[in-house]
């Protein structure tokens, strides 16, 4: 009897452990998973209150950086900046936490709190904290130094870190645009080159008039400009240097040289010449002067532009019948055709990205500007006109520019303006510019703004 | 006779230990429990007896009002205690000609405040009487909603708010909420949320998220986050799962800051049916299932 207890305890106590084992699984639960794959696709609320200053000159500071920065985060389509009248938390402590509470009252979800003190030198201490209001915690706080003068640029600083920080990606506020500034009759146009913030500010004539200017186009190391002009009544493609308001032609090309672009790099200039009935894309390197041609037959090969990894080339022709997108290797190997749609395609712009390329559509009369992946998939159209032409990438690849021109009616003329669309497409707006304008072209960011953390 | 008991003991025995180590084993591959799907039953009783248990002639039009005007809304300040923010860091530009880094600037010493006493949104008063009349569905629902489900169950009226009690009612509707109540609380106790409370928590927090639009790759930036509630359904905290990632990657980062905004942002709202709750709507005799949840959001069909 005691062998069969001894024998019969361990079995129960395994028959036991089992069982105990088993019971504890079956009490295990599992942390419910809910998949969220909805949301709401509408402006972030964010409060901008002016920038507080103790004395008046600081207080003015503070307003225009408010504004300034109230202004970027607007119009990039992505922020609801709330009205100040309805903040109910007036003064805040630099550096100490908000009352959320009273945010979010008001519906915000995120404040940008900052401050303006003057220095004994003379300059200027910006700084500020970006609070995540239902997550009741500093985001991101940065410090500026600056002169008077300076004041808007450290607002487009400031607005691009917390671009960044609330979408993840570069922000595009630090950057100009130069374009076409056009005026007088249709007949007796005067076209010149001009430059301007990105949000219109500080606009500036780089040329006065005389000759014809058209397509500038931004290098990547921000100092060049690169366009085409009818200097002497002969259509050249020119450099210009923003610092020094110098310009040089660029090679010595025997026929007409237009539709110039940077390569990524800076260091190449990718163009179209004409030769005798076609026109050809050729590369010129801008350090030894060597050129090459990439495309060959009886074909109008224009408007090239280099993806940003530089290995591939977007350009049109009409080698197929009509106008069309393509793209081909550097070299100008492996030309394929991309554009697929109804109606012509023309001025393909590789997005900085590289994920997509921007194109003018021609459709039944009607001109679209649009993007599609590199391998021709995915088209869309973003906006749609009596004539849209011409686009140019943001910096962050996220916004378009392109050149709209309205008809007029009765006793107006036609106008010319330079609007702005993003990759949603609904975010389509004019820019201020001084005057009819057209042939934008987006720098890219002038300074590196601290990246947010 | 004790010998043969105590070899069948014996072969019993190793053949029981071989099935344990052989046939475990092989178990821990195999075996695949099947996750519970907790089923929300709402059976006939449940309706009926809401809507019975009242006698419409007992609830004249100016008691209701009576009822309404008490239960006018008083806001219950309920102080917030602001955790401890970390040191928010401030942090220097790359010096630049223009914008020169400031070492003597002091970090901003954060404190601890208590933020205002928060009142709490006006609810809509709840009446405390329910007429025998079943609320219309709203005009917009299309489709079986259900969160319209979820807000039919929460009809039933709680006893604390209760006005009346089963002594009030006839004999035989007394019986019937009984029964009733056994009913509901048998069905899928503490298994898990069933299909409609996980329905109307994820619809809730959707009306909140704003992720990034825009960003690159979106189909890779599936944000986890693990949510820990109170007993009340709102939120203790939030942790988002991938920290590396958040520190390392600023698309993630920001989709994930949207993510947790949204959770917070929507613990107390409004129901489709225009009524307030304070929490999620989450059955709150159920804590236990839905302590920690584990919630992930993908933006990928969004753009």
């Amino acid at each position: 009897m005691k062998i069969i207890g001894k024998l019969l305890a361990p079995l129960i106590g395994i028959v036991a452990l089992l069982v105990l084992t088993i019971g504890a699984a079956a009490q295990t639960r599992e942390e419910p998973h809910i998949v969220i794959d909805r949301g709401q696709v509408e402006p972030l609320p964010v409060a901008i209150p002016a920038f507080a200053g103790v004395n008046p000159d600081e207080a003015r500071y503070g307003q225009e950086i408010a504004n300034v920065i109230s202004a970027n985060l607007e119009r990039s389509g992505l922020f609801a900046p709330a009205d100040p009248r309805s903040f109910i938390e007036r003064e805040i402590e630099f550096g100490s936490p908000p009352q959320f509470g009273s945010w979010r009252l008001i519906r915000v979800d995120a404040l940008i709190n900052g401050r303006v003190v003057a220095q004994e030198d003379g300059r200027v201490r910006i700084e500020f904290f970006l609070w995540d209001v239902y997550g009741e915690q500093a985001m991101l706080g940065l410090q500026f130094f600056s002169t008077p003068e300076g004041m808007r640029r450290v607002a487009h600083l400031i607005s691009d870190a917390v671009y960044e920080r609330l979408t993840g990606e570069t922000g595009y506020f630090d950057t100009r645009i130069v374009f076409v500034a056009e005026s007088g009759p249709a007949t007796l146009r005067v076209k010149r080159l001009a430059i301007m913030d990105q949000d219109g500010a500080n606009p500036r004539m780089m040329t006065d008039g005389e000759f014809l200017v058209l397509t500038p186009r931004f290098s990547p190391t921000q100092q060049e400009i690169v366009f085409m002009s009818y200097f002497n009544n002969t259509p050249r493609v020119y450099l210009y240097n923003i610092e020094s308001d110098e310009q040089e032609v660029v090679g010595d090309f025997p026929g007409m040289t237009f539709a110039p672009r940077f390569s990524p790099d800076g260091n190449e200039i990718i163009m179209s010449l004409i030769e005798g009935r076609d026109s050809h894309i050729y590369t010129m390197d801008l350090r030894t002067g060597a050129r090459r041609r990439l495309t060959s037959g009886p074909d109008l090969n224009t408007a090239p532009s280099f993806s940003p990894d530089g290995r591939f080339v977007t350009f049109e022709s009409d080698r197929g019948g009509s106008q069309q997108v393509y793209v081909m290797n550097r070299d100008g190997t492996n030309p394929h055709r991309i554009s697929f749609g109804d109606g012509r395609y023309g001025t393909p712009v590789w997005s900085p990205r590289g994920d997509l390329i921007a194109f003018t559509k021609m459709y039944s009369g009607r001109f679209y500007i649009g993007v599609m992946r590199p391998d021709g998939s995915g088209e869309r159209l973003l906006t749609e006109s009596f004539l849209d032409e011409g686009p140019t990438w943001s910096p962050n690849g996220r916004v378009l520019m392109f050149t709209r021109q309205t008809p007029g009616f009765g006793n107006t003329r036609d106008s010319t303006r330079v609007w702005s669309v993003d990759l949603t497409g609904h975010n389509e707006r004019p820019i201020l510019t001084p005057g009819d304008a057209s042939d934008p072209a987006w720098s890219p960011l002038i300074g590196s703004a601290p990246r947010a953390r | 006779m004790r010998l043969s008991a105590v070899i069948s003991a014996l072969f019993h025995a190793t053949i029981i230990g071989l099935a344990m180590t052989t046939f475990a084993k092989r178990a821990q591959f195999d075996l695949e429990v099947p996750e519970n799907i907790p089923v929300e039953l709402l059976t006939l009783a449940d309706i009926t007896n809401v809507s019975a248990a009242i006698a419409e002639e007992n609830v004249p039009e100016a008691v209701e009002e009576e009822i309404m005007e008490e239960a006018e809304p008083e806001p219950e300040p309920e102080p917030q205690q602001v955790a401890a923010l970390p040191d928010p860091v401030l942090e220097l530009p790359e010096p630049e000609a223009e914008f020169l880094p400031d070492d003597s600037t002091p970090e901003p010493e954060p404190e601890i405040i208590e933020a205002e006493p928060e009142p709490e949104p006006v609810p809509p008063p709840a009446p405390t009487v329910r007429p025998r009349v079943r609320p219309e569905p709203p005009e917009r629902r299309e489709e079986f909603d259900f969160a319209a489900a979820e807000a039919l169950i929460d009809l039933t009226p709680e006893e604390e708010e209760t006005a009346f009690s089963l002594e009030d009612l006839q004999i035989g509707d007394e019986q019937q909420v009984q029964t009733a109540e056994r009913s509901r609380q048998a069905v899928g106790l503490g298994t898990g949320l069933t299909i409609s409370q996980t329905d109307a928590l994820r619809a809730a927090i959707s009306d909140c998220w704003v992720p990034p639009a825009g960003a690159v790759n979106a189909e890779n930036l599936q944000i986890e986050l693990r949510v820990r509630f109170n007993p009340d359904a709102t939120v203790r905290d939030v942790d988002i799962i991938d920290f590396l990632r958040y520190n390392s990657d600023n698309f993630y980062k920001a989709a994930a800051d949207s993510a947790r905004r949204a959770v917070r942002q929507c613990e107390n709202g409004t129901r489709f049916d225009g009524s307030y709750r304070q929490g999620y709507d989450l059955p709150r005799d159920q804590y236990d299932t839905w302590r920690t949840v584990r919630l992930t959001f993908d933006p990928s069909n969004m753009f």
